[in-house]
């Protein structure tokens, strides 16, 4: 007996002999001696991302969205051409502004829903003229949700007459489309202000903070949820900004009347300030920070590859070669779709790729999880 | 005597799957093709799946609630395949094991109500037959991962590693490559021969405790759910009755006094009926997983026979799929985005298994035929990353889906797998 549990020992500790030299033989003989240790600072990273690009974003969302209120009540005040033109510049201001916030869509924007306040798309003319005339509305209502936000804004500064001196004629007619405006433009100054706030050191959730401290890339993680995010958002600049119009969903009858800015015909630059808002949290690089640290150090850190070249290259490079193939998009959009097609259908397959990229190769070098189920690895 | 483990892991893993619960419905739910009993009829069957599970464990009408619990969580189970999980499988096994052994022949309300069934003693194939069972899935997780990627690549776990860098203590070390082989060296090891320490008794307190320390490291690493637990709760039937006694003694003196009349036997009884039947059902279970030798190509890409074969956190694969759909008549041509019908997680779970993408493909043209279109062609633009390798195309972008059938014929249409320089293997 006592034979045997020696023996039993003796096969245990030569086991694990085994296995430890089988495994400092397996390193070794790894590429070249050339061992590719991973040494990267997520939480580093996480407070750059949310120091330099998140914060400042939304930052100047709130400045401008208050210049905004600012330029809406002297128009309303008295209303002129050069009024409305003023009240148009800021208006595009402001959702560019949007645009660079919309990839971060966790955390406060999830609290208060502000991707789906500020920018539900297409906005329905009827249901905004039907509250102008009856009154007695609620915009912060679910159903009211295609009646208000930027593009509500949109139709109300564009769309709302046959020119601008006819849209100036009915601003100073009626007290209830002055009253809607004002109405609308509240809404984006509040949530705005709400959700920059609720990133801030100084506010009782202190998001921020919970961003930079919670590392890791499992499920509830910010990596994790902020590639997730990420990879939403490029999908529905895909889908939704480009696809859907260009007849991807409908056989390829073209449905130009649901782009994003419909009225005012800035779709194109709006898709490509929101990609420049989702490479700006890739690179983890602000407008104005010189220093970058973002997924694309952390792709490169942990050397993930891409055929014959990094991927966090591969990504970046697609990145700019979208904002090529936006901007070979001559006038807006709504045309576009229909005159030149194969233009806008490059911008497609490029957006496309960089989500084939993002969603698949990304996700799966990062260990990011796409869903909150139990999964067997498979 | 043996009883007493039977019983202890009734309680142990099935209350441990009725705790799992919550997390079923979600993925039921808002799904076309899949015929559950709606909101109301889906939450029935759980109460009563648990009611069986409870029933179980307290040895209240056996037979009646071991063959209800079978067949209410095989049919969960059967519901949607992208729930899919090796330790559902499991689950399914050891419930219609279950059917079949007497467990609630002591310590139950059965043999409480009538004396008659009391027996101290237990058969011995019954506690051989779930420690078989058990074996059968180490031993075969153990030869899945004998695979050049697991061995030689360390893959997947060197990419999964890394994300857990910031737990404390250990969380260092897992950005280390060496880290990544020894913990796949190690598991294929553990997975291979922990069946035998734990049968041998010399050596079954440390391979227990290997069990443990193994199962809950991987409950912290990944998202594999209640298996880990299971799989502790479980792997207790190899200790001796003599060892359960003496914990449950301990435990609970109140209610559970050593009975002096208890005896331990070998006592082998069992019809022959049974014998041809347990015969086949191990058969089956030896040569199932096996049937992806039929297949050409690589397993890992193709899927065909990955399931029900014990391959667990083998793989690291994503994918990104979208439909094409074009209308003959017309040759006009659009897209489907999976997003519009799908959960994220169906969506994530069909972009990288072709079946799945084929039976979203036919009911793509289910779709599209209500809305007029006579015979709409659909094909299938899968980009699929496995193992850190650069995503490609899964599926011939050429052929019509809704010309082909799912069967256990080779899918012809896979495109084969051919690697591209590894991850994060070279500068």
């Amino acid at each position: 007996m006592q034979r045997i549990v020696m023996i039993g020992r003796t096969i245990t500790r030569y086991s694990w002999m085994l296995l430890l030299t089988i495994a400092v033989a397996s390193c070794v003989n790894d590429d070249d001696g050339d061992d590719p240790e991973v040494n990267f600072d997520q939480g580093a990273m996480l407070t750059t991302i949310g120091n330099n690009v998140i914060v400042p974003s939304f930052e100047t969302l709130n400045n401008e969205a208050a210049t905004l209120e600012t330029e809406v009540s002297a128009f309303v005040g008295s209303p002129t051409e050069s009024g409305l033109a003023s009240v148009r510049a800021q208006y595009i201001k402001a959702d560019k502004a949007w645009q660079r916030c919309a990839a971060f869509n966790f955390g406060p924007s999830a609290t208060f829903a502000t991707q789906s306040v500020l920018n539900t798309w297409p906005t329905n003319p009827t249901k905004i003229e039907d509250n102008i005339t009856n009154g007695g509305y609620n915009l912060q209502t679910s159903s009211n949700l295609t009646a208000s936000g930027f593009p509500a804004l949109d139709y109300l500064l564009y769309g709302s007459a046959a020119d601008e001196a006819a849209i100036v004629n009915r601003f100073s007619q009626e007290q209830a489309l002055k009253d809607y405006l004002v109405d609308v433009v509240d809404i984006i100054v509040s949530v705005s202000g709400t959700t920059y706030d609720g990133w801030l050191a100084s506010s009782s959730t202190n998001y921020l903070e919970t961003f930079v401290q919670t590392t890791g890339t499992d499920i509830g993680s910010s990596i994790g949820l902020m590639v997730n995010e990420f990879s939403k958002e490029i999908e529905l600049v895909k889908n939704a900004r480009v696809g859907i119009p260009l007849g991807k969903k409908s056989l390829n009858v073209t449905r130009p009347d649901q782009v994003e800015a419909l009225y005012s015909g800035m779709s194109v630059e709006f898709s490509v300030e929101n990609m420049k808002g989702l490479k700006a949290l890739f690179m983890g690089l602000g407008e104005t920070s010189s220093t970058a640290n973002g997924l694309f150090n952390y792709l490169e850190a942990i050397n993930a590859q891409e055929g014959d070249g990094l991927l966090s290259n591969a990504i970046r490079d697609q990145f700019d070669l979208i904002d090529t193939r936006l901007n070979d998009i001559q006038g807006n959009l709504f045309d576009a779709v229909d005159n030149d097609f194969a233009t806008v259908d490059a911008a497609y397959t490029e957006i496309q790729r960089l989500v084939v990229l993002v969603k698949t190769d990304m996700t799966s070098a990062m260990g990011v999880q796409i869903t909150y189920q139990d999964n067997d690895g498979d | 005597m043996m009883l007493v483990s039977v019983v202890r892991f009734a309680a142990y893993g099935w209350i441990n799957t009725v705790y799992i619960e919550p997390d079923f419905h979600f993925t039921y739910f808002g799904f076309a093709w899949v015929k559950p009993f709606g909101e109301i009829g889906m939450y029935l069957v759980f109460i009563a799946m648990a009611l069986a599970a409870i029933c179980i464990m307290l040895g209240f009408l056996y037979r009646l609630s071991t063959v209800a619990f079978f067949l209410l969580f095989t049919y969960v189970e059967l519901l949607d395949k992208t729930t899919y999980l090796n330790h559902y499988y499991f689950v399914s096994l050891v419930a219609f094991i279950l059917i079949w052994l007497p467990a609630n022949r002591a310590w139950s309300i059965d043999a409480w109500r009538s004396p008659k069934r009391f027996q101290a003693t237990v058969p011995r194939w019954t506690i051989r037959i779930l420690q078989l069972q058990l074996a059968i899935v180490y031993v075969y997780a153990g030869i899945a991962k004998i695979n050049p990627d697991w061995m030689l690549e360390a893959m997947p776990l060197r990419m999964w590693l890394p994300a857990h860098s910031d737990l404390p203590l250990i969380g260092s070390y897992f950005t280390k490559t060496w880290v990544a082989y020894l913990f796949s060296w190690f598991g294929m090891v553990y997975d291979l021969t922990i069946p035998f320490f734990l049968l041998y008794r010399p050596t079954r307190l440390w391979a227990y405790a290997a069990v443990v320390v193994f199962h809950v490291l991987t409950w912290v690493l990944f998202p594999i759910g209640m298996f880990p637990f299971i799989m502790i709760g479980a792997t207790l039937i190899f200790f001796s009755p003599q060892w359960h006694m003496r914990w449950l003694n301990r435990l609970w003196p109140a209610i559970w006094k050593p009975e002096p009349s208890i005896q331990p036997t070998t006592r082998f009884r069992m019809p022959t009926l049974g014998l041809y039947g347990i015969g086949l059902f191990l058969v089956f279970q030896l040569l199932f997983p096996f049937r992806y030798l039929a297949y050409p190509g690589e397993l890992f890409w193709t899927e065909e026979g990955y399931r029900f074969s014990w391959r667990v956190m083998l793989i690291e694969k994503a994918g990104y799929v979208t439909f094409k759909v074009k209308d003959p008549a017309t040759g006009r041509e659009g897209e489907v985005w999976p997003s519009d019908y799908l959960t994220k997680f169906q969506e994530k779970q069909m972009s990288t298994q072709p079946d799945m993408i084929l039976e979203f493909a036919h009911f793509i043209a289910a779709e599209y035929q209500e809305l007029g279109i006579e015979s709409p062609e659909v094909r299938a633009e899968a980009y699929v990353t496995l193992n850190g390798h650069r995503s490609r195309l899964l599926i011939d972008p050429e052929v019509d889906l809704v010309k082909e059938k799912d069967s256990f014929a080779p899918k012809t249409w896979i495109l084969p797998f051919e690697k591209s320089n590894a991850f994060a293997n070279s500068q």
